[in-house]
């Protein structure tokens, strides 16, 4: 959870996967500024990233919503911003969600053996097991 | 910290739909978006002006075989603030009550209001009102919590905001209270093993209705700056370490007079066993 933009400035680190030279880190109200989005109105994720490295299969343009615990909140936060973009046709090649620890709710929801995770922004559907999605969710950007 | 309500089992969809629609307006929380899903699937979105009931009805009756399947979601603001209020599934109200709701964190402005606590904290939302919103519903209500961690609501000393229809309960959660501080103290852990061998529900009901002895309980939790009324329950904490204090001060000036002269049965069956004849 990024509470304010020197908050979000601090993070960085933990909350922004270094997969590759960083081109722009824009902040909720900065992204938000950019692309119109109704701030005022609805949930807004964290960080809209820009890498200089194109990934073949994750793309370049990353969107990120970061918290210590509260996964439940911030997947809401994450696919309302998803949905914005979806609805404005901009591309995002990869929405991301990066969490310090599961909280007990959390775990029980969706720390599953036969949860799964359907990653339908990136035009694809991808079901991951529990331990890929612990390690993408907990390790990445650490 | 989010707000989590559970209604008695009996309750259906519709009654959570009502409930919902009651909590929006008696708050005056302005509903922009709606969003309903079926097993995860979006099968009904729209930007709102405000809440049609019957439209509402209506969509839970065209999908009456998934009815308790249907998870609604209603975008909210209040003031400058950004919320959700979600109907759960089935599944999910095991998880976070029937019905939740929660603010964003604030991202753009220097407030602190962060969570669903945090609006009761700065009186954004009046605790009282928020009780008396419970009472005119509690012929539905199980109870409502705000807990910090997202606990899932066992754990007493998570919970800074309760309204509960029973009573007793309240005297259910100093039994668990106790057991928790077994955990990290020795006096605690005596007491619990005494206390772990009754019938938690009929002593949490003796207790509660013994007038001096529940008046007594909330005195103490009174000057520990927790309200705690009686009527149906109702308990309010600014923070977790009073709460805290409060419950084990509450153990020792009710429970361990109670238990201090009873014998564990431990002791107790050691000594039936040992006046046994050998065989």
């Amino acid at each position: 959870m990024v509470e304010k933009l020197e908050e979000a400035k601090r993070r960085v680190k933990d909350d922004i996967p270094p997969i590759g030279i960083i081109k722009n880190i824009y902040y909720a109200p900065e992204w938000g500024e950019k692309f119109s989005y109704p701030i005022n109105k609805l949930p807004i994720a964290d960080y809209y990233v820009e890498y200089n490295y194109n990934h073949k299969n994750f793309g370049s343009r990353y969107l990120i919503e970061a918290s210590k615990s509260n996964l439940h909140a911030q997947i809401i936060q994450l696919e309302e911003s998803a949905d914005f973009f979806k609805r404005e046709k901009i591309v995002v090649d990869t929405y991301l969600i990066v969490i310090d620890r599961l909280s007990d709710r959390d775990k029980r929801k969706y720390k599953l053996k036969d949860f799964t995770l359907e990653l339908q922004y990136l035009g694809k559907t991808s079901k991951e097991s529990e331990n890929e999605f612990a390690h993408r969710f907990n390790k990445i950007g650490k | 910290m989010s707000l989590h309500i559970d209604l008695i089992k009996s309750e259906n969809k519709y009654r959570q739909l009502e409930l919902a629609i009651a909590f929006i307006s008696f708050f005056n929380l302005i509903v922009n978006k709606l969003k309903i899903k079926v097993n995860g699937d979006v099968i009904h979105e729209e930007q709102l002006k405000g809440i049609d009931k019957n439209k509402l009805i209506k969509i839970i009756d065209s999908n009456i075989d998934n009815k308790e399947s249907l998870h609604i979601q209603f975008l909210f603001n209040l003031n400058s603030h950004i919320g959700y209020l979600n109907i759960n599934n089935n599944y999910d109200s095991n998880i976070f009550g029937n019905i939740e709701a929660n603010i964003f964190p604030d991202k753009i402005s220097n407030s602190n209001i962060n969570n669903f606590f945090d609006l009761l904290r700065h009186n954004i939302i009046n605790k009282d009102n928020l009780d008396k919103f419970f009472v005119n519903h509690k012929q539905i209500l199980s109870k409502a919590y705000i807990d910090i961690n997202e606990e899932g609501g066992d754990n007493p000393f998570d919970i800074l905001y309760e309204y509960g229809t029973t009573g007793y309960n309240f005297f259910m959660k100093l039994f668990k209270a106790v057991e928790l501080l077994s955990e990290e103290n020795q006096d605690f852990l005596d007491l619990y093993t005494k206390l772990r061998s009754s019938d938690k529900n009929y002593f949490s009901s003796l207790l509660w209705h013994d007038d001096k002895i529940r008046d007594y309980a909330f005195k103490i939790a009174n000057e520990n700056n927790i309200v705690a009324q009686v009527g149906s329950f109702r308990l309010y904490a600014d923070n977790k370490v009073q709460l805290k204090k409060s419950y084990k001060e509450m153990a020792e000036k009710i429970l361990n007079p109670i238990f201090m002269e009873i014998p564990s049965m431990e002791e107790q069956v050691k000594k039936v066993s040992s006046n046994l004849p050998n065989q």
